[in-house]
């Protein structure tokens, strides 16, 4: 009857939006990024369970074969082993640095921030430096140094790359929080009677929460690569630890005879940096839409 | 010399600006007066192609019997700064920080006169010195930051005028200014003008400023013309409503306080607030607001010409139609 | 304008400092001994012994560190241990071409970054523009060894026009030293470019928004050239900022790239350094390094002010109407 096909009409109209209209909302760099990141993820994971062939394995009669011969999807390297289980393989190391490292700089660094956002006079001047120094002490820098101390392997790399991220996550941290410092209700929180502190936890730190999110997704980019670009020099990650950049390291000498070597542990960290990066970019466009400036044309 | 007939202006399909018809002779000043949003600023721009980006104008600009309305981006960039100057509001925004301000001013000398860079700059030089900046030649040198702000206004007019342009388009030239100051820029613009035999098509909400500089002025209210015409007659003897009450809230000087309808009057308001676009009432923009609007309004309103150039469109005016009522 | 170049060089002693002793402090504190790093674990007591009384590792930690300080300004440094080579010659020696490499791989990068970003952004709906924007993102995700790799695969094993690695000295043959240094700059500006590209877009796009393009639009221009005439010098401007912050990441790339194409430079020495556990010339080296890039910073600070005539000229100016 009329009435009733009127309700049940109805009933559908107010149905929630489906999975694919939600989906379609989001920007374009978010889902490419979580999806690539997901990968990452996922390859990392669950690499250490199960990889094509076993990682270390060596099989000298099958040293540099082709991608896509006898098995091997991407190919052997100099000593026969399948290059695809090593590239899982690096993917769960470079995971695992990058994920160490970013948690491990982010409470320091932030701490930093909010201290130098919120001091006066010299303590705020020195913090302000040691803040800055860092422009000048990149990360592989400092991972040399310490490999010089300590010796190479994950280890190094992992306490190059706090180095060099404290004083980074402190400078982003420095300019919102001063900005919310500035605000009336912060104001009116100290004539309460609160102390620094609570003001910098209760209101400044979840203002700036989402900033630092997006944050950490661009660093887990700058560990990825500098992680890679320190296993290259012989300075991270050694044998039988896996890692990308030591992988391309090896492909060098065999440019010539075998050259799909470097091409994919070089593209699986260009996939995963890229995942992050756009991440971030996404992240950043859908917590704060001002910021892009979409709207501006020039022609 | 210059004819508008029909100026449309919509952005986002809503009806911004429609101006009927609106006449300048050469040499002559026209004060374009309204109230903040009215569609002054729009009109003027749109005429000579500097409309915000997607909006569209249809209808009909003939700038000494040439059309503008349909010419490209860069045929109508080609008549700006040759044929028509613009004045803008911020003189320090409107201003390249980064550039010396002789090298500003003599930018529409090389880009239309051709002319190479040390004859640019002399040319640039002595129109600062026409617009009487002291010291001409190091002020060229110096930057925008360096400058006062009437100073930098005279800049921007120096550049404007720099290719003797036939017509000067000033948007609210004054407003940003210093009291002091705004009288000394209409002063240059009106001296301007007439050693110049140069049009002038003054924007502005100030009616005290289009008293002083124009001839003629036209009344804008929701991008539609309310008045026109000899600029004392209009002001001392409004024929439309909205006019009238413009007036009213604006006695400025005593000899536009002795309005007939004033006397004895305080300051009035008027009531009510300026509509979004897209919501203006059919028939006469402002009968919504209006104390003397008649159920007619509604519909379309014929114009009362008065032999002075005078026209408005108002059922319920506050003079008399003169000899000549045109119908239509 | 003073006040700037004050403050630029407090920036520049400070950071020096700073960075200096988390050098020096890095290597005590994460290895307790000095001596035991150059000499290996299996080293006598003996033998160690010797050495700290010739490093002068048995004085206090800050008289060492002054005295290194010292030693900096006075041009001696002390030697390698393994190949006896005088390490501040040796770090003199090798400057130059580090330093060129960087330098040139940052003008470079600046132009075409310049370049790209203004025509992306002038086509920034269509679709030009959106490809420059994902390639940008590509060579942002690039990592610079990587791109040496696969140019040296490409350019020099496939189609043989440009040598994989080796220097020959300018003084020998400028053209071939130009030849030696072309893969290099370019695998170490994909990366640059693609970041450098997306703040100029950035940049001119802010710039379409400001009063003055229209004035240069009632001059005489169309849109588009008055973006590209007026927004030019300030996204430069604004470029030559950036550019300065990622001096330091330049040059951990070009520690690096020295590696790969076998450059006689302040990063193959470095990585030798690291590999033979040589402590004393790891120091002075990343001390070295890290002061060459504070002392480009400086110089790009200056610069800025120079080059922006607010801060230039900051005084008030006239005051009549």
């Amino acid at each position: 009857m009329a009435s009733e096909t009127a309700g049940a009409s109805m009933a559908g109209d107010i149905r929630s939006p489906s999975l694919r209209q939600r989906l379609s909302r989001l920007p374009l760099s978010f889902l490419v990024g979580a999806f690539l990141v997901a990968l990452f993820v996922v390859v990392g994971f669950v690499s250490l369970f199960w990889t094509p062939y076993p990682e270390g394995a060596l099989s000298v009669a099958n040293r540099l074969k082709a991608p896509l011969t006898d098995g091997y999807m991407f190919g052997t390297d100099r000593m026969g082993r399948d290059v695809l289980s090593q590239v899982m393989a690096g993917a769960r190391n470079s995971l695992f640095v990058s994920v160490i490292s970013t948690l491990i700089a982010l409470v320091p660094g932030v701490l930093l921030g909010l201290a130098a956002a919120s001091a006066r006079g010299l303590p705020q001047i020195l913090l302000s430096r040691v803040a800055d120094v860092g422009v000048a002490l990149p990360g592989v820098l400092v991972a040399l140094v310490v490999a010089t101390a300590i010796g190479a392997g994950n280890l190094a790399s992992i306490i190059a790359i706090v180095v060099w991220f404290v004083p980074l996550v402190a400078r982003v941290t420095i300019g919102p929080a001063r900005q919310i410092l500035a605000r009336e209700f912060v104001e009116a929180s100290y004539s309460y009677g609160r102390g620094r502190w609570f003001v910098l936890f209760r209101h400044v730190l979840p203002n700036i929460g989402p900033l630092i999110i997006v944050q950490g997704s661009v660093m887990f980019a700058s560990a990825i690569l500098i992680e890679a670009s320190l296993s290259y020099l012989g300075v991270g990650a050694q044998r039988p630890t896996p890692s990308w950049g030591r992988l391309l390291n090896e492909a060098l000498p065999l440019i010539d005879k075998a050259p799909s070597l470097m091409i994919f542990p070089g593209a699986a960290i260009m996939i995963s940096v890229l995942g992050f990066n756009l991440l971030g970019d996404g992240l950043r466009t859908m917590l704060d839409p001002q910021q892009q400036s979409g709207s501006a044309r020039i022609a | 010399m210059l004819e508008i007939r029909n100026l449309k202006v919509e952005i986002g399909g809503r009806e911004i600006v429609m101006i009927d018809a609106l006449d300048l002779d050469a040499g002559e000043r026209l004060g374009l007066v309204g109230e903040s949003g009215s569609g002054k600023t729009m009109s003027a721009m749109s005429a000579v192609g500097l409309q915000p980006q997607g909006a569209r104008v249809t209808g009909s600009v003939k700038l000494g019997g040439r059309e503008l309305i349909g010419l490209s981006d860069g045929q109508l960039a080609q008549l700006r700064g040759a044929e028509v100057g613009v004045v803008f509001q911020d003189p320090l925004r409107s201003l390249n920080p980064l550039m010396r301000v002789g090298s500003q001013v003599a930018e529409p000398l090389r880009l239309h006169a051709g002319l190479s860079k040390s004859a640019a700059m002399e040319r640039a030089v002595a129109l600062l010195e026409e617009v009487r900046l002291p010291d001409p030649q190091g002020l060229a040198r110096r930057y925008p930051h360096q400058l006062s702000g009437g100073q930098r206004q005279r800049v921007l007019i120096a550049m404007a005028i720099a290719c003797s342009p036939k017509l000067l388009i000033a948007d609210e030239p004054t407003t940003a200014l210093d009291v002091t100051v705004q009288k000394d820029i209409l002063e240059l613009l009106l001296r301007l003008s007439r050693e110049r035999g140069m049009a002038l098509l003054f924007v502005s909400h100030n009616l005290g400023v289009i008293r002083a500089v124009s001839e003629k002025v036209a009344v804008l209210y929701g991008g539609h013309l309310m008045e026109i015409g000899p600029v004392d007659e209009v002001l001392r003897h409004p024929g439309h409503r909205y006019t009238e009450a413009l007036v009213g809230a604006n006695p400025g000087r005593s000899r536009v306080a002795d309005l007939p309808s004033q006397q004895g009057q305080h300051l009035t308001t008027i009531e009510g607030a300026v509509p979004a676009a897209g919501r203006f009432p059919s028939g006469c923009r402002f009968r919504n607001r209006c104390a003397f609007s008649l159920p007619g309004c509604a519909g379309d309103i014929p114009q009362t010409r008065l032999a002075s150039g005078h026209i408005f469109r108002c059922l319920n005016p506050a003079i008399e139609g003169g000899a000549d009522v045109a119908a239509g | 304008m003073f006040r700037l170049f004050l403050r630029s060089v407090v920036t520049l002693i400070g950071s020096a400092l700073i960075g200096s002793l988390v050098v020096f402090l890095l290597l005590r504190l994460l290895s307790g001994d000095v001596a035991t790093i150059i000499l290996g674990k299996g080293a006598t007591p003996e033998a160690l012994a010797a050495l700290r009384d010739e490093l002068g590792l048995n004085r206090s930690w800050p008289q060492q560190y002054f005295d290194w300080l010292f030693g900096l300004v006075r041009g001696d440094l002390g030697k390698s241990y393994a190949a006896q080579y005088d390490i501040f010659h040796e770090i003199w020696s090798r400057l130059g071409l580090t330093f060129s490499l960087s330098v040139g791989t940052l003008l470079f990068s600046a132009i075409v970054a310049l370049a790209a970003g203004i025509y992306s952004a002038l086509h920034v709906r269509d679709w030009r523009g959106g490809l420059i924007d994902v390639i940008a993102q590509l060579g942002l995700a690039i990592p610079t060894f990587w791109a040496a790799l696969l140019l040296i695969g490409l350019v020099s094993v496939r189609l043989g026009w440009l040598p994989a690695g080796g220097y020959v000295p300018w003084s020998e043959d400028p053209v071939g030293a130009i030849r030696s240094l072309v893969l290099p700059i370019l695998a170490l500006s994909i990366p640059m470019i693609s970041l450098l590209a997306r703040y100029v877009r950035s940049s001119m796009l802010e710039v379409t928004n400001e009063d003055y393009i229209r004035t240069a639009m009632a001059k005489g221009y169309t849109r588009p050239r008055a973006v590209v005439v007026h927004g030019t010098r300030n996204a430069s401007i604004q470029l030559l900022t950036v550019a300065t912050l990622q001096f330091g990441t330049l040059i951990a790339g070009t520690v690096v790239i020295e590696n790969i194409f076998a450059l006689p430079g302040l990063g193959k020495m470095l990585i030798e350094a690291v590999g033979n556990r040589e402590a004393v010339v790891v120091q002075s080296l990343v001390f070295v390094v890290m002061l060459m890039i504070l002392v480009l910073n400086f110089i790009m600070d200056i610069s800025y002010g120079l080059l922006d005539p607010r801060i230039r000229h900051s005084s008030a100016g006239g005051a009549h109407g």
